[in-house]
């Protein structure tokens, strides 16, 4: 199973509020992630972010996933300053999922 | 007879302490009067702490007057900011709303169930830089900073957050506010792992601004995990304000944070004993160059810089 996330549609091009984008995703995504191969988040149209958004959910995201979260998602049509964020966020998920195997 | 709360003529930067005493002196009485007679500048911190104990009062049924806006000299500003509107004043016959126009945002309100953060921000910004597109550096700090400011304060106020702003063309300075009448940080600790930590005021608002610490084990939990907050919002926007030299506050309960590179800055006892949270951030215009590199600049700064993920991006 391989699903899209429209970005723009689920939030609207300004993607600030981490509480809201983390029950969207739990719902949309976390709920079927073990039947999925592929997500796909789509962000055209979509200008700015926050930290607060975009670690609520992809950071959160890619600390329970660790290497899953790599190899299942992919990011389309991010403009430089969404991509540098998102890059920042789930590197920063990934890290704290190392450490919590470590544990 | 009831108490009278004389709001002084100019409220910048350095009057908020007095102000937030004179308000706290009010809390006590169950009669109160605010007179604004000699109201002449207010900036948006100031009116929106006003709204914001004049809501909290009115939650506990006190007798609220407003008293002296026909002869207030900022009686006009006060109206399209939609001050009266926010304080339930609607019989004054003799008032002419104006429309909104300017660079000044019209008082704005919500609470956690009320209330956009994303088309909140966007109208705020749209409003203070109307020459701007949503692809200018400026536009983009200022959004991101309003969107953080706000979901802090509809997440972890508890009660009900006010929020303006405005741009001094003058000065080029952009001044965001947001004031609520919830229960303080200090307090939103409590029943948390950071309790300790955050035995006073103070020591409450140090510990917000330490990156990763968050108070919201209290709100609700997403269905399929816990941590729906970060704790990185306000030490970027903090972070992201140092960069513009601008000035960075908040207050609570008797705790005051100030960060001004030109003024005495830090955290201490100002006496103020208020309730609930005031949150300002001033940007100089003239300072934002480059958003990508001020945001890279803040996440080193709070040590959220340490690496960048191989991610897969199809175009």
């Amino acid at each position: 199973m391989n699903i899209e996330i429209n970005m723009l549609t689920e939030f609207g091009d300004f993607l600030a509020d981490g509480h809201v984008g983390h029950r969207v995703m739990s719902l949309r995504v976390e709920s079927v992630w073990d039947k999925c191969e592929t997500i796909v988040f789509d962000f055209s149209g979509v200008h700015n972010i926050t930290d607060s958004f975009v670690h609520a959910t992809f950071g959160n995201m890619a600390e329970d996933h660790g290497d899953d979260f790599m190899k299942k998602t992919r990011f389309k049509g991010c403009n430089d300053l969404i991509k540098s964020f998102l890059s920042i966020a789930i590197g920063e998920g990934l890290k704290k999922n190392r450490q919590r195997n470590l544990r | 007879m009831p108490h009278s709360v004389v709001i002084p003529s100019n409220v910048f930067e350095q009057q908020l302490p007095q102000l937030l005493r004179l308000l706290h002196a009010a809390d006590e009485f169950e009669s109160i009067d605010v007179d604004i007679t000699r109201v002449r500048f207010l900036i948006p911190a100031a009116i929106v702490t006003i709204l914001a104990r004049c809501h909290n009062w009115k939650n506990q049924e006190k007798n609220l007057r407003l008293v002296g806006f026909n002869q207030c000299p900022a009686a006009s500003y006060l109206q399209r900011m939609d001050f009266l509107h926010h304080l339930g004043i609607t019989d004054l016959p003799e008032i002419t709303r104006n429309p909104a126009t300017g660079r000044f945002v019209p008082i704005q309100s919500l609470t956690f169930a009320q209330g956009s953060v994303e088309e909140l921000a966007s109208e705020m910004t749209q409003c203070i830089l109307p020459e701007c597109s949503y692809e200018d550096d400026a536009y983009r700090l200022l959004q991101y900073a309003t969107g953080e400011l706000l979901s802090n304060a509809k997440y972890h106020s508890g009660g009900r957050a006010f929020v303006s702003a405005q741009f001094y063309p003058q000065r080029s300075l952009v001044r965001i506010a947001v004031a609520d009448d919830g229960v303080g940080i200090r307090r939103k600790f409590i029943g948390t792992s950071r309790e300790a930590d955050a035995a006073d005021a103070n020591a409450a608002i140090r510990l917000a601004l330490i990156p990763g610490v968050s108070s919201a084990l209290l709100t609700p939990e997403g269905p399929y995990g816990t941590r729906n907050h970060r704790g990185v919002g306000l030490s970027l926007s903090r972070e992201l304000v140092k960069g513009s030299c601008g000035h960075f506050l908040i207050a609570t309960e008797n705790g005051w944070f100030s960060e001004d590179p030109g003024r005495i800055s830090g955290s201490h006892d100002v006496g103020i004993y208020g309730q609930g949270t005031l949150v300002a951030a001033t940007f100089h215009r003239d300072h934002i160059a480059n958003y990508a590199e001020m945001h890279a600049k803040a996440m080193r700064a709070i040590g959220m810089f340490s690496e960048n993920a191989s991610v897969i991006f199809l175009d």
